[in-house]
């Protein structure tokens, strides 16, 4: 996409710019957020605590913001229209959660929902049917593909908000989980991807500044949604879809294993029996009701109990370890 | 900790063979199946029978991530929900 050494050297400033921006504007609007949510008397209980401390929420406006800026700028001195589409996704998905912070919609209304954010990507036509797969190339699905691409903006977005559960594990995850992708996007060519893909990975580690253990603000759904869909469209128009599912396997397991035991769509709020006890001194453990749903964060604490920050710091471990098995992938990718 | 993570880590580990696995044998095996007879009803057979061998393939994916859920749930989690 841009070949010669002053078109990559230009594409690298206004990358670097529009992560200042992005990184920037994520954090001001989340100070700015905290206040006025805080003010406003919207704040919701931290249950994982001592004290049970009340957190300001969503945070998501100022994700979405950051998120929208950084991507306009690269637009803007990019004209691709691929990066419409991804921002065309992130407002449709951040509406969606927003009415879900307002509302909280069921567990199946709200996926139903996020199929209009994965029409941007469609109508534009942002994708390639030829899906990347390791060792072999590319295999052309040119009807199963736009099938498949409307599902993954929801599916997405929903794996990655059920790991929304503890201080600063989404914010971290989708850092974390953006450095294969980046990679890949590189590896592959897709340098203007690669650098939307940037905007994302900074406007995730400027909301973990807020969000990371003692949590000032929490992202809410349309906080977790929008970087869900965001990372879902990044990863369907570069072209490393193989890639970015490798890197959510954490968040797919434990959407998996909550699913299999619960066996149908629900919201979390509203599970009766919850995967973790906390106690009064804020030690996180295992729940011994049989009937309770399977999660990463009980698996975790299975074996002895442990604090907060020692579980989050546990997931974003599991979400490293995933980080360089995407790596792997992508090299398995680009060597055929 | 790492004791905590090891075997999460291996469940994460297989499934990510899983994938690689199923996409080989998908595209590899299943999508390059030639059509079982000549004319459209060849088309239509061989094509049914290629989404039905993915969907089973899908569904043993499933019954193998079920069963190392179980497998960890049944040594870990249940000696501390029978205390």
């Amino acid at each position: 996409m841009s070949s010669s050494p002053f078109d990559s050297q230009f594409l690298v400033l206004v990358a670097g710019f529009a992560v200042l921006l992005s990184a920037g504007a994520t954090y001001v609007a989340s100070s700015l957020l905290i206040g006025l949510l805080g003010k406003k008397g919207r704040v919701v209980m931290d249950y994982h605590k001592k004290g049970k401390p009340m957190v300001p929420k969503p945070g998501g406006p100022a994700i979405i913001l950051g998120l929208v800026v950084g991507e306009a700028v690269l637009y803007l001195f990019t004209q691709q229209a691929s990066l419409l589409a991804l921002m065309a996704t992130l407002i449709i998905a951040g509406v969606i959660g927003l009415l879900d912070d307002v509302v909280t919609l069921s567990g199946a209304v709200k996926p139903a929902l996020l199929l209009f954010a994965s029409l941007p990507i469609l109508l534009l036509g942002a994708y390639d049917f030829h899906l990347a797969l390791p060792f072999f190339g590319a295999v052309r699905l040119s009807i199963i593909y736009p099938i498949l691409l409307l599902l993954a903006i929801p599916v997405t977005s929903n794996t990655v908000n059920t790991i929304d559960v503890l201080n600063g594990v989404v914010s971290g995850f989708m850092l974390i989980a953006s450095i294969p992708l980046i990679f890949a996007l590189l590896l592959f060519g897709n340098y203007v991807v690669a650098a939307a893909a940037t905007v994302f990975a900074a406007t995730a580690a400027a909301f973990y500044l807020v969000h990371r253990y003692p949590s000032k603000i929490f992202p809410g759904d349309s906080g977790s949604l929008t970087l869900g869909a965001g990372y879902g469209a990044l990863a369907i128009i570069g072209r490393a879809e193989m890639v970015g599912v490798v890197a959510l396997l954490p968040a797919i397991l434990n959407s998996f294993f909550f699913l299999s035991t619960v066996k149908r769509l629900v919201e979390h709020r509203k599970v009766k029996e919850r995967p973790i006890v906390v106690s009064e001194d804020g030690l996180l453990t295992a729940s011994r009701k049989p009937e309770a749903p399977i999660s990463l964060v009980r698996l975790i604490v299975a074996r002895s109990p442990m604090f907060e920050h020692q579980v989050a710091g546990e997931i974003l471990r599991l979400a490293a370890f995933s980080a360089i098995l995407a790596a792997l992938t992508a090299l398995t990718v680009r060597g055929f | 900790m790492a004791s905590t993570l090891r075997p999460l880590m291996m469940i994460l580990f297989a499934t990510w063979l899983l994938i690689l696995g199923g996409s080989v044998i998908v595209f590899k095996l299943i999508v390059p199946i030639p059509d079982l007879y000549e004319g459209r009803i060849g088309l239509i057979v061989t094509a049914i029978l290629k989404a039905g061998a993915s969907v089973a393939l899908v569904l043993v994916w499933v019954w193998i991530m079920v069963n190392l859920r179980n497998l960890y749930v049944k040594r870990i989690l249940k000696p501390v929900s029978s205390d």
